[in-house]
């Protein structure tokens, strides 16, 4: 249908691009044993991009009819015209390589292989076990299905299809002794099928966070202090996220994103000088890790995606620009122009960002620790507008002392600046400690586009950060 | 003409139904330009046509919820709708029971428009490249028509439609100092907006001054209007929520519970007067013109929506899914502004705060960045520009005994997000002084 509608379209313009995305988001929420929501949300819509005069001009349309299309093409070709003369930088053709392919999430089970019904029932047993504790005060099972799928096809050429099989899962559980109340959750998005639906592990996670929680609410506050922290891939997201990934961007350090997400600590000439972190720290930029919640074929702009080392043994190497991006700055990038969907223009995100494994196993980790915290999943996050000055809480603590774990604290929270933080990466953790995360809510850019990333990190130890607890 | 297809849509489906089922229509339309710009220059531009039908669909306890496109296809959307419709059926044969579901009911009708006079395409073009020339300039011109439309099976029938636009922008310094604005409305000035730039060129010379680095610690600040009102948006954020606080989430637990006051100085609404949102929800339910939610430092109420308020055995307030405020107003005081400076005296003025989320929502307490023009005052007198902080303080110290003064003018600070579509909604704030505010990095 694409290419039918590409050239029907008319002329008048140097490039043509349609890119066309079609998404259902089928939701089944169960809170305290009851369901709370049941959704199936359908998008589709196209956007038409085109090259006049240098400049790219896109109108996003969901009438998907040829004169509805037709009409977005005449606002695109207008909008790249009258604003030509004002155009930050000259682009020609070579910004939309050619691209032919197919990309397919490596799912076992689709999507639709078991009814709302099903799902309501499975959710419904793992949130009934949730609730056991007299102390638990609110527990909820969520689960989202994604079936995204975009097509794009070129006046140069280009043809490609990217299907994504996408789940976003949550356990959640909340409880209260007296004024305590503290919140412990297990969750995740990844590419996959309905495969992940396993009882028994959703099961044993449930049970997990359910002691956990019940823990906490007799634990001590976190200590203030200045101490080692051992922090879980399931923090580690964040802290790749907001202080690599973000900074990382060169359309930050370019000043686009100056009025709303911030710019960047990181400067052009800091590629390739630039000592972000200790020795042990390595990150890639990685759309082809199978499963992870980001990974593609090609990006939205038809640039071919690979695994490229962003640091390698702490040095910062390249910055996550696109092919637009890479020509303004004079920073080397990778494929990573992405748009949120159909109705927006394609801009630089993160996609997968992993930090490579180490050798160090946990229990020599923590042998190393005199005086630390463990800190496990995400709970608040901020960071400046340069990317600096971070301060991030977690759910769930357990105070290290003498090289063995103790007892659980409540509330931790920890601050510091980004690259000292990282230059104190003192012990990273092996393949054993390694997990795959990701979050489909990264949020940027004006018009705003929240988007999907994965973050693959082991454990890994840094020495002396700003702990502290709560109020 | 799009009010009437709406209703003859909403009409078609509606004639469909049998006895059994009941059906709630969310509509949600724009048509809307984004410019964006850096260094003054033209980075992208995008037009967005888009639209959606939400259906609420209710039979025998059981609830499903579905999500359609609304394009301008009359025949497309019929058809789409009636496959919608055997949607609904088909999975919700399969739900189970919806305890909390609250019946439709005709809840009345209503009507808002609200035309505006919208620069044109050359308009735009010379007011932001010719009047910013040299300047490094960046931000976001969006403008268009919204439509927030609800109608369900039972009559009820609401129509919300707004032409409006919003330039958010900034100017930056070579030293990486900015200052903030916003010009927005429904009628468009060209002269206006090209007197407000004049101010900003001005006023962005003390920021060329010399930064002062503070060290962590306490200070006297005061809190502009814009960056309170980012404060006030963490206080939606489960604050204000009945549902969050019987969930355990919920920053105004300790007022509720009366182990925690606010300042008398303090007051806090929902004031749909300003005319930035629709009154209706996404189940229509009208909320009341005004709300209050704290009065004179003491909470009076929060924010309830029907189902809430069916699982707690409550009653509503008109709230919308979320619990949060859609159209708040904290009251002005009695600080002038030409003695702002000279009540801060040694202090900090802030003009704008940067990413906030709870450090221990139990205790109110946040964590923020300041950003953008914010200030070192001494002796009344602005000095030079701070060195961005970190601040970790509680809301009962903010709103509480360290509030010292209010000022008695707010300023209307309209949503400017665009997650999925351009939102709508904003609030009116004024600035306050507040005494001992906590810098931690």
């Amino acid at each position: 249908m694409l290419n039918k509608l590409l050239k029907n379209l008319g002329h008048g313009a140097d490039w043509i691009g349609l890119r066309e995305v079609e998404e259902s988001n089928t939701s089944v929420y169960i809170r305290n044993g009851k369901p709370e929501a049941n959704n199936q949300y359908l998008d589709h819509g196209i956007m038409v991009e085109v090259l006049v005069d240098g400049n790219f001009g896109y109108a996003a349309t969901d009438d998907l009819s040829l004169a509805g299309v037709k009409k977005a093409f005449e606002k695109a070709k207008s909008l790249a015209r009258q604003f030509s003369p004002h155009k930050i930088y000259s682009f020609d053709k070579s910004f939309r390589p050619v691209a032919r392919g197919k990309y397919n999430t490596a799912s076992k089970m689709d999507l639709d292989k078991m009814s709302m019904g099903e799902i309501n029932d499975f959710l419904s047993l793992t949130c009934d076990r949730l609730g056991k504790r007299e102390e638990i005060i609110n527990s909820h099972a969520h689960v989202m299905l994604t079936d995204s799928k975009t097509r794009f096809v070129s006046t140069n050429g280009s043809e490609f299809e990217t299907n994504q099989h996408i789940i976003n899962h949550e356990l959640s559980v909340t409880a209260q002794k007296g004024s305590e109340i503290q919140t412990r959750s297990w969750g995740n998005a990844s590419q996959i099928g309905l495969e992940l639906l396993n009882r028994d592990i959703f099961f044993a996670q449930g049970e997990r966070i359910v002691n956990e929680v019940v823990e906490l609410l007799n634990a001590k506050e976190c200590p203030s202090e200045t101490m080692d922290i051992l922090v879980a891939p399931d923090q580690m997201i964040l802290q790749i996220h907001e202080s690599i990934g973000h900074p990382l961007e060169v359309d930050r350090i370019l000043g686009d994103e100056r009025n709303y997400a911030g710019w960047s600590f990181v400067n052009k000439e800091d590629f390739g000088k630039l000592k972000y972190g200790s020795e042990l720290l390595n990150i890639t930029f990685d759309p082809t890790f199978e499963g992870e919640l980001a990974s593609y074929d090609f990006d939205d702009t038809g640039v071919k995606a690979e695994k490229t080392y962003l640091i390698k043994n702490g040095l910062l190497l390249r910055g996550l620009g696109g092919i637009e991006s890479q020509k303004r700055s004079g920073i080397e990038g990778v494929a990573n122009s992405r748009a949120s969907s159909w109705n927006r223009a394609p801009i630089d995100r993160m996609a997968n960002i992993n930090l490579d494994p180490g050798t160090s196993t946990l229990k020599d980790m923590v042998k190393n620790i005199k005086r630390g915290v463990y800190l496990f999943t995400n709970r608040s996050w901020s960071i400046d507008d340069f990317r600096n000055k971070f301060q991030f809480g977690c759910e769930y603590g357990k105070l290290i002392v003498d090289g063995e774990i103790k007892e659980t604290i409540k509330n931790p929270n920890y601050r510091g600046i980004s690259t000292p933080f990282w230059n104190n990466l003192t012990m990273v953790g092996d393949s054993s400690t390694l997990e795959v995360n990701g979050t489909s809510y990264c949020g940027k850019g004006e018009p705003n586009q929240a988007i999907r990333v994965g973050h693959a990190s082991p454990t890994c130890l840094f020495k002396d950060v700003e702990v502290f607890g709560g109020a | 003409m799009k009010k009437q297809n709406f209703e003859n849509f909403g009409n078609a489906i509606f004639s469909q139904l049998k006895d059994y089922e009941e059906l709630n229509l969310t509509f949600s339309m724009e048509d809307s330009l984004f410019l964006r710009f850096n260094e003054g220059k033209s980075r992208q531009v995008t037009d967005v046509t888009q639209g959606s039908v939400h259906f609420t669909y209710q039979e025998n306890n059981r609830t499903f919820k579905y999500q359609m496109p609304y394009t301008a296809d009359v025949n497309l959307n019929l058809k789409r709708a009636e496959n919608a419709l055997n949607i609904c059926r088909e999975k919700t044969k399969t739900l189970p029971k919806d305890s909390f579901q609250v019946p439709m009911e005709n809840l009345g009708e209503s009507e808002e428009i609200f035309k505006g006079k919208l620069p044109t395409l050359e308009e735009v073009t010379n007011t932001l490249f010719s009047k910013t020339k040299g300047l490094d300039f960046v931000g976001c011109l969006a403008m268009g028509e919204q439509i927030r439309a609800n109608m369900n099976s039972k009559g009820q029938q609401h129509w919300f439609e707004s032409e409006n636009f919003q330039i958010d922008y900034s100017f930056f310094t070579a030293g990486q100092k900015a200052l903030k604005g916003l010009y927005a409305g429904r009628e468009w000035n060209s002269e206006k907006f090209g007197e407000q730039l004049d101010l900003a060129k001005a006023e962005i010379e003390v920021l060329k001054r010399p930064e002062k680095k503070l060290s962590r610690g306490k200070y006297k600040v005061y809190l502009a209007p814009a960056a309170l009102s980012e404060v006030v948006d963490m206080i939606s954020w489960g604050g204000v929520s009945y549902s969050a606080l019987k969930r355990g989430h919920c920053a105004f637990k300790m007022i509720h519970d009366g182990k925690m006051d606010f300042s008398p100085k303090f007051n806090l609404m929902e004031d749909f007067g300003l005319g930035l949102t629709p009154k209706f929800n996404e189940r229509g339910e009208l909320a009341p013109s005004k709300l209050t939610l704290v009065e004179e430092g003491k909470l009076e109420n929060l924010l309830i929506n029907s189902r809430t308020a069916k699982e707690y055995g409550i009653d509503s307030n008109g709230a919308g899914s979320h619990e949060g405020m859609r159209s708040s107003r904290v009251k002005t005081g009695e600080l002038k502004k030409d003695e702002i400076l000279k009540t801060i005296g040694n202090g900090i003025y802030i003009s704008n705060l940067h990413y906030l989320n709870w450090s221990d929502v139990q205790k109110g307490r946040l964590t923020g960045m300041t950003r953008y023009a914010c200030f070192w005052v001494e002796n009344g007198q602005v000095v030079a520009p701070i060195a961005d902080l970190r601040f970790d303080e509680s809301l009962y110290n903010i709103f509480g005994s360290n509030l010292e003064s209010v000022t008695e003018f707010g300023e209307i600070i309209p949503h400017v997000g665009s997650y999925d579509q351009r939102s709508l909604g904003g609030k009116e704030v004024p600035g306050m002084i507040i005494k001992d505010f906590h810098f931690t990095l």
